[in-house]
């Protein structure tokens, strides 16, 4: 997917969840009960903000659909989201891989099967054959890196700072 | 003990130690994303039992002034907020970072936590009873209006595409609101889960939104480069001439983050988010911020480590506190046996001196070891993403499960992770969503409490002259980004048609 391409159906993304969640917290809050102590109550302020967010929805969805500009930040602080720069590689898979990995790991960890020593070792040496450059000994370095990190953050944690880890 | 024997009590060969195990413990937590200078001093807690007053304080302090500066590394380095308020932080200090002087952006960022150290030192000293004074006179119509300034900001700071930012910070406030009303003790929001009936914690929310999101930025685009950018020491030591450059800057910053620290609830982050955006928006060159700009970073840090100085104005002179940071410093306060507000500087003189004492000397200490320590940090530009980025992730996780032992909390964090890509994705800055997170609880309650008193008047918002003042100068704020475009649109049409 062209890099342009896929900020603009981002930014439609964006504009769509703006206005579900305004749409969702509007009508949640409308169940709410009305003030008993004070002006406001308790969904004066959901309503108003969500009431908001919806107009600001409606006015960006216009101008995607005017083929206007909704501007841009000035402080993006990624390079490289809007066209190719030297020294980097686009490789969009690899990012759903660590994203999907970091789920997993999650997954390991909450479900307190696999304990937190063996899925970090796991998870930190998957994610690092996936992100780093293949070779036999980049694999072992991985390797011995991944089980010497979870080892020592295992002892850190539950020796030194007395954490429940998962 | 008066504050010149504090401060000879600190020269001793255990207290000094405390201090600089403080700071240094203080200034690693600040390093490592997730784990915060509030939850190692919670954690650190129970060990103050077998200490003594004065010197748990002082390794408290120590801790605290330690996490405020360490978040400057990561910031700078990788472009995540070691401290959430070291959010500014990454804006410029990661771009000047990345144009290859890590060592002046962090010699730069060093030297205004300093500046602004010393100058909340000086406030907390000679200025505290009055200052906490001015701030507690304040009713709940001045401290809605003082919010409604810092949210005014939002637009400040998205300028280029107030669409996408305004919406970002309601969508932030949007976040704050699940949980129990505290006006009125009802539940709100929550949608049937028993885990949101506390409301979202701000930590997970932001360490998804800017760690995880920064993980898969990198993952997506890494760097190719053969041979990954030097991390140079040179700049780190300051010149003369630069902080007679940034001088005022500094001083100005600092001011504000002094003020802010004061407020209750309002905190560091905030501070370097207005201190960064009153200096872009009074710089000669505010198309550099964001990229790389000086200013922004002595803005940033002179504004969050002053803050420290005059958080501590509150818990000394009134025994309240405005963050999770300050409620633990003064739970190590009672724990003690000491009690936080004015007693303490009748009762327990030495233990306000050597707070006094311990939050200069641990800015001393600070700066020492992040200028002669911070080569070794550096050289994390050096260390493979393939090992750091995962590890990102671990600590994430460990940051959002640690606060309250919750298996929920390391979902929200990954779940506003994916928000934060999506955000980045399109383009949407990210800060307006903190800046709504983090004040829309205050602002609410501040605003239905003072129209609880008023009997449902919104009159006193505009007759008392400090939130009328504060109201008139959130309208100013927010208008001067549309009259500088206006002012700046005739000279670009003429450039345009030459």
């Amino acid at each position: 997917m062209e890099r342009n391409s896929l900020a603009r159906n981002a930014e439609i993304a964006y504009v769509v969840l703006i206005l579900a969640t305004a749409g969702v917290i509007w009508g949640e809050a409308s169940a709410l009960p009305p003030a008993l102590y004070d002006a406001l109550g308790p969904k004066a302020f959901p309503l108003g903000v969500s009431g908001a967010m919806a107009l600001l929805g409606g006015i960006m969805l216009l101008r995607i659909f005017t083929g206007r500009s909704l501007g841009q930040s000035g402080q993006m602080m990624m390079p490289g989201l809007d066209e190719p720069t030297s020294g980097h590689a686009w490789r969009p898979w690899i990012a759903v891989t660590v994203l999907v990995l970091a789920f997993c790991y999650a997954i390991a960890l909450t479900s307190r099967s696999i304990g937190f020593l063996a899925a970090t070792a796991a998870y930190l040496f998957s994610a690092g054959i996936v992100l780093g450059r293949p070779g036999q000994r980049r694999l072992v370095a991985t390797a011995v890196f991944a089980v010497a990190a979870a080892v020592v953050l295992d002892t850190l944690f539950k020796r030194f700072f007395s954490l429940d880890l998962p | 003990m008066t504050l010149a024997d504090a401060f000879i009590h600190l020269m001793t060969p255990q207290s000094f130690a405390i201090v600089a195990a403080g700071v240094a413990l203080g200034v690693s937590v600040g390093v490592l994303p997730g784990i915060t200078a509030g939850m190692l001093m919670a954690l650190t807690l129970p060990f103050t039992y077998h200490m003594s007053s004065i010197e748990a304080v002082s390794l408290l302090i120590s801790m605290f002034v330690g996490g405020v500066s360490g978040g400057l590394i990561t910031a700078t380095l990788m472009r995540i907020p070691g401290e959430p308020n070291s959010i500014m932080t990454c804006l410029d200090g990661y771009q000047l970072a990345r144009r290859g002087q890590p060592g002046r952006a962090l010699g730069l960022g060093n030297s205004s936590s300093l500046v602004g150290g010393t100058v909340s030192w000086g406030a907390l000293v000679l200025l505290a009873p009055p200052l906490a004074g001015i701030a507690v006179a304040f009713g709940p119509f001045e401290n809605f209006a003082v919010i409604l300034l810092a949210l005014i900001l939002i637009s400040s700071l998205s300028e280029g595409s107030f669409l996408k930012g305004l919406s970002a910070g309601l969508l932030g406030m949007l976040v704050s609101y699940p949980g129990i009303d505290e006006s009125s003790g009802i539940m709100r929001l929550t949608f049937g889960i028993a885990e949101l009936e506390g409301g979202f914690n701000s930590l997970p929310v932001i360490l998804g939104m800017f760690a995880v999101s920064q993980v898969v930025a990198d993952a997506l685009n890494i760097e190719t480069n053969e041979n990954p950018i030097q991390a140079t020491l040179r700049g780190i030591f300051i010149s003369v001439s630069d902080y007679l450059k940034h001088g005022w800057n500094m001083l100005r910053s600092s001011l504000i983050g002094v003020w802010i620290g004061i407020l209750p609830g309002v905190g560091a982050t905030v501070a370097s988010i207005v201190a960064y955006t009153t200096a872009k928006n009074f710089s000669r060159s505010p198309e550099a911020f964001g990229g790389g700009s000086e200013e922004a970073i002595v803005a940033a840090e002179s504004a969050n480590n002053a803050t420290t100085g005059g958080t501590l104005v509150p818990i000394l002179t009134l025994g309240i506190s405005g963050g999770l940071t300050d409620s633990i410093l003064l739970g190590a306060l009672v724990i003690h046996n000491l009690q936080p507000g004015p007693l303490l500087f009748k009762n327990n003189p030495e233990i306000v001196n050597t707070i006094f004492a311990t939050h200069l000397v641990a800015h001393l200490v600070m700066f020492a070891f992040m200028t002669f320590g911070i080569g070794l940090f550096a050289r994390l530009m050096g260390v493979p993403r393939a090992y750091i980025l995962p590890m990102i992730i671990v600590f994430s996780v460990l940051g959002a499960f640690g606060l309250n032992n919750r298996a929920f909390d390391i979902w929200v964090m990954l779940s506003f992770g994916l928000l934060g890509v999506l955000l980045e994705f399109a383009r949407v800055p990210l800060a307006p969503f903190v800046v709504g997170l983090v004040l829309a609880p205050v602002a609410e309650s501040e605003l239905r409490a003072g129209l609880m008193a008023s009997g449902g008047s919104f009159m006193p918002l505009i007759e008392r002259p400090v939130s009328a003042i504060m109201l008139a100068l959130s309208a100013c704020l927010f208008a001067w980004p549309f009259v500088r475009a206006w002012r700046e649109a005739p000279a670009s049409l003429v450039a345009s048609k030459e």
